[in-house]
């Protein structure tokens, strides 16, 4: 079964297990990773149907397997990931006024990756991605890029290196107007702008809000048709500042699972860069995830598993310190520190989370939060 | 609304530069606004009455259209510049093209010339208006009957006088010494009270420009007038008297002595004292001197037919034409006619007024009441026992006759098509400078040029004493600086020093007309200095002398033009470039 096959499964599955919304998303990334308009105009129509319907899943279901069963006869042409999209090789750039010195290291990102980008305020989040973006000079180090057109000249190259900012500029003007603006600035075939524009609306969830005016929507749904204008133009690299920033739990995990399945669409994935403060968010969808610390880049692959380091802990129980020292230390406790409300236990080689779960339960100690971060960056957090 | 909705989805998805200039509706609306002028110039001119002010062609800027028009301009740019700036292209880096964003400046410059140039349909509405109302042939006719008609409108006796007299033909090239200290009394002269009128022959000599400055016209009691062309002038000095006893009797005012053209096309604009000029000043112009013998020739054979039916046909056709352009009067051709033949010989005996006694004479004919508060005793006698009751505003008919032929005669694209294209070019280079830039990039190339104009004038200041190279040093200096300007971004490494560089961009594209024309200037210059001590027929030109300023004014329109179109790839480079 070849990837378009399993995706189309996958689809078939979510909808299976009644999960319609995560299945109707997965539906409209297949349809666009075929580029065929006629499918595209019918998924345009589904999603109409639907927005109309909402509680006519019986029927949705059948449509969705009609529309399914065209996507099978239909293969997307796969677009090449065997080179680097981007290479960082030991960025530096120093600003004498506030002496801070940005240090990156090696990096080095493929199309259908995405790399998370964390640190506190103030550490270089944002220099870093205006660097990767082509807007800042830097002082040493390396930057290249591999398109799949080498680009002609500078502005070229700045067409093709998509930065979001963390504040985005206001629209003017009708929404679905500005999205069709940039397309047709691709010079993309007028035919197509129309199911294009709307089949982004409709993969981001604005459907019901295609026809407000800018002033009209809340800062998630801005970010997301920023995020549908600059999909549209088609990245190979995306640079996100603090696009989590604003928006609402539930709003932040659609977003991030949204760009991690369409930075791996078959038919034009994408690398992504995006820094965050959310940091279990990011770390959840990225294959690395960065942490800067006063500007110095220490990364934390997501696929090694870090068996050399410690087991550490992040706890939120009401019960006072002495008493869970006491049951911690029973699970071999290294070090306990507190930061006013969450506690960070680290324990001696060897010991398990199972294990200390097991102990606390075991006391019965009353908890309102504990995630083992001894393979997240939170760790670089801890002072 | 909705074929409004369909076009702009239409230019949004086939031609989104278009779209974003909004140049249709931009010219679809400036359409509507230059039909409505056009109308208005239509209007305007159907009471000929408005027609009868001096300089009609200031009429526009005095009469509140001007004020409309300029409302209107303003209010169209300013929302077609909230509109458009709405959504940029090339701030947000999408692949435009060198084509895109120089189409996109030449739509602003057409957006802006057609929005401010509203005068344009008003005069053509005029001229349109004027074309159909008053047509060749009848405007013709029209003026051969005013100029035999005003012979009889007395309303200045010095156009009376014998010096006037250009019939019968021997009289036509005589020069008339009037100046008693000048007339020879032991030759041929004629005497009327304190007037004195001796006819000469004249003597031409040529004499080089160089010689003209030199030449001193006064010193001979001979000398009658000089006529200056380019390279020479010619002197006129009186020959011989003649004796004209034979064909003149007297030398009284008369109708039968006048000469003086009424109106004709070309002379409009100057007042009659001019026609003092013309009396003795071009009797080298024989275009002139033929008309004035023709229209003599003509009263004269009228009042020798003596036929009183044909000259009130004169006087009423006249009055017709007055009538038809509201000209305001009072008079009848039956009281018109006494008042001609008031004397049985057709001496002058009867004066018309040009307004009613209890007129208050605007200040713009008060040279008109000077003309008879100066004239000769003997004539100031004439002017106050002829005086009646009767009035004919003869400079209003003239201003109409005036207005007509300006309004007919009135080439758009002489003279305003620059004013209008240098406002246009250099607004749209504001707009395009600030669109490839940003606000703060824009102050600061305004304080720029500031400190960059106070170190031009100090540097002229300082090269004052270095005489006759000061003009060409102070201009090869702003080239100097604006080559700096223009070249530094295309040179330079502009990586991490994008701000100041960006002022340089939005001095290089808002001031590159002002370089041009210093280049202009400067060759100018350059053209003087090798000139100079050459004689006026040895002059060097290298290439200005040959052109008009008007062809300069379009050349460096189009040079602005190009340098836009060469420097837009800096611009996109400037726009690339990292802070």
């Amino acid at each position: 079964m070849n990837l378009h096959l399993q995706r189309i499964f996958n689809v078939q599955q979510s909808f299976d297990n009644k999960d319609y919304f995560l299945g109707f998303r997965k539906l409209l990334d297949c349809v666009i990773d075929t580029q065929n308009m006629p499918l595209y105009r019918e998924a345009i129509e589904l999603t109409d149907w639907k927005e109309n319907h909402p509680d006519n899943t019986e029927e949705l279901v059948l449509k969705v397997n009609i529309l399914l069963e065209k996507l099978k006869n239909v293969s997307p042409v796969l677009s090449s990931r065997n080179l680097p999209v981007l290479i960082a090789n030991h960025i530096t750039k120093s600003y004498r006024t506030n002496q801070f010195s940005l240090q990156g290291g090696f990096i080095e990102i493929y199309k259908g990756q995405v790399f998370g980008l964390v640190g506190e305020n103030g550490n270089g989040k944002t220099t870093f991605l205006r660097i990767l973006a082509h807007e800042l000079t830097f002082d040493g180090g390396e930057l290249q890029y591999n398109f799949q057109d080498k680009p002609k000249n500078a502005f070229h190259l700045r067409s093709r290196l998509v930065y979001i900012p963390q504040r985005t500029a206001k629209w003017y003007g009708s929404l679905l107007d500005n999205l069709r603006f940039v397309l047709s600035n691709y010079e993309v075939n007028p035919d197509e702008i129309e199911p294009r524009v709307l089949m982004m609306v409709a993969r981001l969830g604005l459907w019901k809000y295609k026809d407000l005016q800018w002033h009209q929507l809340s800062s998630g749904y801005k970010m997301r048709f920023e995020l549908a204008r600059t999909l549209l133009r088609k990245p190979e690299i995306l640079l996100l500042d603090e696009p989590l920033a604003n928006l609402d739990i539930m709003s932040q995990q659609i977003i991030l699972e949204d760009l991690k399945s369409m930075a791996n669409s078959l038919s034009h994935p994408m690398a992504i860069v995006l820094s965050s403060q959310q940091l279990y968010e990011v770390e959840k969808i990225s294959d690395e995830v960065i942490f800067l610390n006063k500007g110095k880049q220490s990364s934390l692959n997501a696929n090694q598993k870090l068996h050399s380091q410690h087991l550490m802990l992040e706890i939120d129980t009401k019960i006072t310190r002495e008493k869970l020292v006491e049951c911690l230390q029973k699970a071999q406790l290294k070090s306990i520190s507190y930061n006013g409300g969450i506690y960070i236990a680290e324990f001696l080689e060897g010991i398990t989370f199972s294990q200390v779960l097991s102990q606390i339960a075991n006391d019965e100690i009353p908890l309102v939060y504990i995630r083992d971060i001894t393979s997240s960056t939170r760790r670089f957090f801890v002072k | 609304m909705n074929f409004i909705h369909k076009i702009n989805q239409y230019l949004i998805v086939n031609h989104p530069n278009i779209w974003n200039t909004k140049i249709v509706w931009m010219l679809c609306i400036s359409l509507i606004i230059h039909l409505f002028s056009f109308l208005t110039g239509w209007i305007m001119y159907q009471n000929p009455q408005n027609l009868q002010k001096e300089f009609i062609l200031n009429e526009y800027f005095q009469n509140g259209i001007f004020l409309i028009h300029t409302i209107l301009s303003i209010l169209l740019l300013v929302i077609w510049l909230y509109k458009m700036f709405q959504n940029n292209a090339f701030k947000n880096y999408y692949p435009v093209k060198r084509k895109h964003i120089f189409g996109q400046f030449l739509q602003f410059f057409i957006i802006v010339f057609v929005s401010i140039s509203f005068y344009y349909s008003f005069i053509w509405g005029s001229q349109a208006y004027i074309n159909y109302k008053y047509k060749d042939n009848v405007l013709s006719e029209w003026k051969n009957q005013i100029n035999t008609g005003a012979a009889f409108l007395s309303q200045n006796p010095s156009n009376y006088t014998l010096d006037n007299r250009k019939y019968p033909e021997q009289l036509k090239n005589l020069y008339t010494e009037v100046n008693k200290n000048l007339v020879d009394f032991s030759q041929p002269h004629f005497i009327y009270e304190d007037l004195v009128y001796q006819f000469y022959t004249l003597k031409t000599d040529t004499i080089s420009r160089d010689d003209r400055m030199t030449f001193n016209y006064y010193t001979s009691e001979m000398h009658a007038f000089t006529q200056d062309f380019y390279e020479y002038s010619v002197v006129y000095d009186k020959d011989k008297v003649v004796d004209l006893s034979s064909i003149i009797s007297n030398a009284n005012p008369s109708y039968y002595n006048y000469s003086t053209v009424f109106y004709e096309k070309g002379n409009e604009s100057f007042s009659s004292n001019y026609n003092f000029y013309i009396d003795n000043g071009t009797l080298g112009n024989a275009d002139l001197i033929q008309q004035r013998y023709i229209l003599n020739k003509q009263i004269n054979d009228l009042l020798r037919r003596n036929d009183a039916d044909e000259l009130k046909d004169v006087l009423a056709q006249f009055l017709n034409i007055a009538n038809e352009l509201k000209v305001d009067h009072n008079l009848t051709t039956d009281e018109w006619f006494q008042l001609v033949s008031k004397a049985d010989n057709f001496d002058l005996k009867a004066i018309i007024n040009r307004f009613p006694n209890n007129h208050q004479e605007p200040t713009y004919y008060v040279y008109e009441t000077i003309e008879a508060q100066e004239l000769s005793s003997s004539l100031a006698d004439i002017y106050e026992k002829g005086k009646t009751t009767f009035y004919f505003n003869s400079k209003a008919l003239k201003n109409t006759l005036a207005s007509i032929d300006t309004i007919r005669n009135f080439n758009p694209f002489a003279e305003y098509i620059h004013v209008f294209m240098w406002i246009s070019c250099v607004f749209s280079l504001l707009i395009f400078a600030f669109r490839m830039t940003h606000l703060k990039s824009f102050i600061f190339a305004g304080i720029a040029l500031g400190i960059l104009s106070l170190v031009v004038g100090l540097f002229s200041l300082s090269i004052g004493f270095i005489y006759p190279y000061r003009s060409l040093l102070i201009c090869a200096f702003v080239i100097l600086i604006s080559c700096i300007i223009v070249f530094a971004p295309i040179f330079s490494q502009i990586h991490g020093k994008k701000k100041r560089y960006s002022i340089y961009i939005v001095l290089a594209i808002t001031t590159s007309p002002l370089l041009f024309f210093v280049i202009i200037q400067t060759i100018e210059e350059i053209e003087k200095l090798i000139n100079i001590g050459r004689d006026q027929l040895e002059l060097k030109t290298i290439i200005i002398s040959h052109f008009s300023s008007y062809t300069l004014s379009l050349i460096v329109f189009f040079a602005v033009i190009v340098f836009i179109y060469l420097y837009i790839p800096t611009i996109m480079k400037w726009k690339a470039a990292r802070e």
